[in-house]
């Protein structure tokens, strides 16, 4: 079936793009019924305290308002992807003991329900909160001391979650080094910014559901925490995503959902609620900041031998996927290199800032700032070629990592590496090892160019024993001949083109056009759970259920069942948590590998700093859309481009200082790179759909780490905090007599 | 966001009337206003649109005097062959204010009377020392545009006061003007620091006058009488303006903030000083100074 080639590895346009571009396709902020009320939050006022008292009579009083709910009203106060640490609303009364505590800005209070938008506005300033100030604690090591303010009874000095590797015997190994590097990593807080800020609109279907209308990354998710929060039974709500507005993990948890379905529940009538991008800046989850202490060593001939790391997570202020993204960082800190000795201890913390959680590459980017920056570092220090360095390191094919156990076959590290320096144009291969092309250097002595690059590694799937599965269903219509294919998926199509790809996978396995199929999904009422659209996973898993459920389908339709309908589960070979004291794990299923090469330009007397050109090279084991595969690497780019240079949140006490767009800058078209080279590989996972792999959030991790690595091949000094905003930049160039007066 | 009453002027005494009936303020593209607005940081209960007036929007040579109206827009500016030969250094402003819709909306008078330290046509405006067309139903005042620069968002305009026009002299022949704005993002971003230099040499190619401008590193954009002195005399090229770059951190106080700290809008203002003094000798056909 394969060999006919019905779809897989073309670059069939996106079924949603004409919708898209002339507007027509409705986001959840785009949709009205009739007799729909609006919803406006009410957010903490204060980072800690405790709510003594909340007086709504001014608000209930205002011209057109209809309700207002606060915690006492939430019939189960608790809501958390990973666990429920978090009260829907915080505030006096409440069925949930504790939650009368806020314990960061994001936390909601109070909801307004009016029949006008500027109503429920109005009145929500109108509510009265009256708080006990608790002392707040805003960063990591003071979380971490003794007598620090404790934010949740199960985290002993605020410590969420410690993971620890023991491998070999690092204290000896020290020893044997003949060079030893160390560093002090510092990466910063991350926010989404997708298209579509948070909305929604919440009624009752005609099936007497609690259903809501949203954006989001896994109906079923969302469906199992309203439905806990609001106490009914999951069958009585359900989730839809009309279209989603961008996500990278910044929707995996909840935002408007459960309010909206607790007014909905309430009133029996259609409730709608948009937020502002400030509302949206200040309400969902951020990537983790991180600290992280490392120190490596290697012998003379190039060899890795002792790899050391501490990795300090900021939480902020409840869970959200915190133990998982620093289980990720864990793993990924000492990189994808064979190293037989090596010490890691890894720990999220709660403070009073903004909760950090899922966001494209999930622990892995901060992971690899570290990893790749102590290679970099080593290779300096060995006089070697950093892709030399790193051709003698990579795991292959069988290796053990440091978690005591191999990849999953289809290892292809060295090519990645070998593949990608040779289409950089930045390498070339000598009978000594690889070696780097110098830049060519601008006329003008205040800007300097230099070339780096950085590679890494990472999972595709839930990991650390997580529950992981697909389901689809694949139906068959036609009396003589198919007519028309119907899949039933419900993985979230979050801007990637999920369901295009789908299309494809469902006409290849059947063997009809892509015209004849059509995707339903995005409801929990018309598909069973597949699982999130995150960890680069949606490709792998829909495809591989996909398949299987076509292939049946097509069998059953051989067999003359009209129409033919078949459905699979796909479950991919089980996984294991860390040991708690060595890190011992079968981690992961299946991975992505990458390496990228940059070139920047360094202004050396305004400190900034230029990407001008990345190539950027991905085994993606088969493209199935090749259109998007380069795609999501452009994105990927200019997303990590803006997280390394650009994108600054400020933070002081736990009060964001810039929750604008305008103060908060992520790129431009003119600050993106001059070209974006993707170097599309295709060495098959053995497990993978048609061979695919994932890949989407793997052009995002090593850039940060490159871009550092080009900056000192162009200045000779290293930078390892993120982002590299000029006023951070220039200090450390003077430092080093660059760009002085 | 607060309740606003809203009027829209057709003409200019239109505009005075409604300004002297309501009390209200005066918006012309609302691209600063709208924003403040929904930050209620836009203390008016009743807005009057001038937007429309037609005898507020012109670009006029009399001599060497050019007189822009208030109403002219960053678009109007850019379209400009005259603006673009007399004022390089306005044009170079224009190009980096906003995205192209800022720039149809947004006008010369609204970035004045909005009084951003960081505003982008002040720079260029003061070392051009532009004057300043005050007009109410009771009279016309002009006043340089230092003066009426106050503060952050704070001018000397009185009640029912407007901006009608702005206005400056070319500079004699060789001449040249120049504006370099550093942003920490290319594209759609308000000024770290910003500076403009205009230069007129004389016969013997020394600087006749020299003026040089700052944005974003005081509580209004300012001129730097310091460099000026420096220039004043001397002959062009990269070791004086260094020495106008260094005085003229005598005369600038930035303050840190999310954009940057104090010291980098020191450090960058100084490098940037040099960068602009260059360009306006380069336009004036000198040779860059390194
Ligand atoms: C997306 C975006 C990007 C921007 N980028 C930049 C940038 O890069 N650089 C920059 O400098 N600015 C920028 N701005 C700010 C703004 O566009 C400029 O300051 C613009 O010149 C304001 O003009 P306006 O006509 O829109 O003023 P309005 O918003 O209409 O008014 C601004 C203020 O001036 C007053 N006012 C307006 N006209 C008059 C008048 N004739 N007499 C008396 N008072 C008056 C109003 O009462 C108000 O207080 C940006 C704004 C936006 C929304």
């Amino acid at each position: 079936m394969n060999e006919k080639n019905y779809g897989i590895g073309q670059s069939v346009r996106r079924v949603d793009a004409v919708g898209k571009v002339t507007g027509e396709t409705a986001y959840p902020g785009d949709i009205n019924m009739d007799g729909q009320l609006w919803m406006k939050i009410r957010f903490s006022d204060r980072v800690h305290a405790r709510i003594t008292k909340i007086d709504t009579s001014r608000a209930e009083a205002y011209p057109g308002v209809v309700a207002v709910y606060t915690a006492k009203d939430v019939p189960v106060n608790e809501y958390g992807l990973i666990m429920p640490d978090q009260p829907v609303l915080c505030g006096p009364d409440s069925a949930k003991e504790g939650a009368d505590i806020v314990r960061c800005l994001a936390d909601q209070v109070a909801v307004v329900v009016a029949d006008s938008e500027e109503a429920a506005a109005a009145a929500v300033k109108l509510i009265e909160i009256d708080y006990e100030d608790l002392p707040g604690v805003f960063d990591v090591f003071d979380a971490m001391a003794d007598g620090a303010p404790q934010l949740h009874r199960h985290a002993e000095n605020n410590v969420l979650v410690h993971y620890r590797i023991r491998y070999g015997e690092i204290d000896s190994a020290w020893e044997r080094a003949d060079v030893i590097v160390e560093g002090e990593y510092r990466t910063g807080w991350q926010e989404h910014a997708y298209l579509q800020p948070e909305a929604g609109l919440g009624y009752i279907d005609d099936s007497g559901r609690v259903t809501i209308l949203v954006a989001g990354q896994w109906v079923h998710e969302d469906r199992e925490q309203v439905a806990h929060a609001l106490g009914l039974p999951e069958e009585q709500v359900r989730i839809i995503y009309p279209a989603i507005g961008g996500a990278f993990g910044g929707r995996e948890d909840m935002s408007v959902q459960i309010v909206l379905a607790l007014a909905a529940m309430k009133l029996q009538r259609p409730v709608k609620i948009i937020w502002s991008r400030e509302e949206s800046i200040l309400g969902h989850h951020k990537r983790h900041p991180t600290v992280i202490r490392a120190k490596w060593g290697a012998t003379r001939d190039g060899k890795v031998i002792a790899a050391e790391a501490q990795v300090y997570g900021d939480a902020g202020a409840y869970a959200y996927t915190t133990t998982k993204v620093l289980g990720n960082a864990n793993l990924m800190v000492s990189g994808p290199y064979e190293i037989p000795n090596v010490k890691v201890d890894t720990y999220g913390i709660y403070t009073n800032n903004i909760p950090c959680g899922a966001f494209r590459g999930f622990g892995g980017p901060q992971g690899a700032f570290a990893a790749e920056g102590q290679m970099n570092k080593l290779a300096e220090a060995l006089g070697m070629d950093p892709v030399e360095l790193r051709a003698r390191n990579v795991l292959r094919e069988g290796t053990i990592t440091p978690v005591g156990t191999p990849l999953p076959p289809g290892v292809t590290l060295d090519r990645v590496l070998a593949d990608g320096a040779r289409q950089s144009d930045y390498w070339q291969e000598t009978p000594q090892g690889w070696q780097r092309l110098p830049a060519q250097q601008p006329a003008n002595p205040a800007r300097r160019r230099g070339i780096g690059m950085a590679m890494g590694f990472k999972n595709v799937g839930f990991s650390f024993g997580a529950p992981e599965k697909n389901w689809a269903t694949v139906e068959i219509h036609g009396a003589a001949e198919i007519e028309r294919v119907v899949v039933r998926q419900a993985g979230a199509d979050v801007g990637q083109g999920a369901h295009t790809v789908f299309l494809q996978m469902a006409a290849e396995a059947v063997g009809v056009p892509i015209g004849k199929v059509q995707v339903i999904g995005h409801d929990t009422a018309e598909a069973g759970n597949s699982g999130s659209t995150s960890a680069s996973r949606m490709t792998f898993m829909a495809g591989n259920a996909i398949k299987v459920a076509g292939e049946m389908a097509l069998q059953k339709w051989l067999d003359e069942e009209r129409p033919a309908t078949a459905t699979y589960e796909y479950h991919p070979p089980s996984t294991t948590p860390y040991d708690p004291e060595t890190g011992y794990a079968n981690p992961n299923f299946a991975y992505g590998y990458m390496a990228q090469f940059v070139e920047v330009e360094v202004d050396l007397e305004t400190g900034h700093v230029d990407v001008v050109r990345v190539v950027s090279a991905h085994d993606v084991g088969k493209a199935l859309n090749p259109q998007q595969v380069e795609g999501q690497v452009e994105g990927g780019v200019v997303q990590a481009l803006g997280y390394a240079v650009l994108e600054n949140l400020v933070s002081q006490n736990g009060r964001i200082l810039n929750p604008y767009l305008s103060t908060y800058l992520i790129p431009t078209i003119w600050d993106i790179p001059r070209e974006v080279k993707s170097v599309i590989l295709e060495y098959a996972d053995p497990r993978g759909p048609w061979g695919a792999r994932g890949m989407a959030e793997m052009p995002f991790i090593p850039l940060a780490p490159a871009i550092c690595a080009a900056v000192h091949d162009a200045t000779g000094v290293w930078l390892d905090r993120i982002p590299l905003t000029p006023d951070s930049v220039v200090p450390r160039l003077r430092e080093h007599g660059l760009g002085v007066i | 966001m607060q309740e606003i009453d809203f009027y829209r002027a057709d003409s200019l005494d239109d505009l005075y009337r409604l300004l002297a009936e309501t009390g209200g303020r005066v918006i012309a593209g609302g691209t600063d206003a709208l924003v403040q607005m929904q930050r209620d940081a836009f203390p008016a209960a009743v807005v009057i649109d001038a937007s429309r007036i037609a005898d507020l929007r012109y670009i006029r040579e009399d001599g060497d005097r050019i007189e822009i109206g208030a109403l002219t827009t960053y678009a109007d500016l850019l379209a400009s062959s005259l603006v673009r030969r007399a004022a390089p250094s306005l044009i170079a402003a224009a190009e980096t204010v906003g995205a192209p819709q800022t720039r149809a909306r947004g006008t010369l008078g609204g970035n004045i009377a909005n009084a951003s330290p960081a505003g982008d046509t002040l720079p260029p405006l003061l070392a051009l020392d532009a004057s300043v067309t005050l007009s109410s139903a009771r009279g016309v005042r002009i006043l340089p545009l230092g003066e009426v620069l106050r503060g952050p968002r704070q001018t000397c305009l009185e009640p029912g006061e407007i901006i009608a026009s702005i206005a400056f002299r070319r500079l004699p022949q060789p001449s040249g003007s120049a504006f370099i704005k550093l942003s920490n993002r290319r594209g759609m971003s308000i000024a770290v620091v910003s500076v403009a230099a205009a230069l007129a040499l004389d016969a013997a190619g020394r600087i006749a006058e020299g003026r040089v401008a700052l944005g974003a590193v005081a509580p209004t954009a300012v001129r730097s009488p310091a460099a000026e002195s420096v220039l004043a005399g001397e002959v062009p090229g990269a070791e004086t303006f260094r020495r106008a770059a260094r005085a003229a951190l005598d005369d600038i106080a930035p303050i840190g903030d999310v954009r940057a700290t104090a010291a980098y809008r020191r450090e960058a203002a100084a490098r940037l000083v040099v960068r602009a003094l260059n360009g306006a000798w380069e336009h004036a056909g000198g040779r860059a100074g390194a």
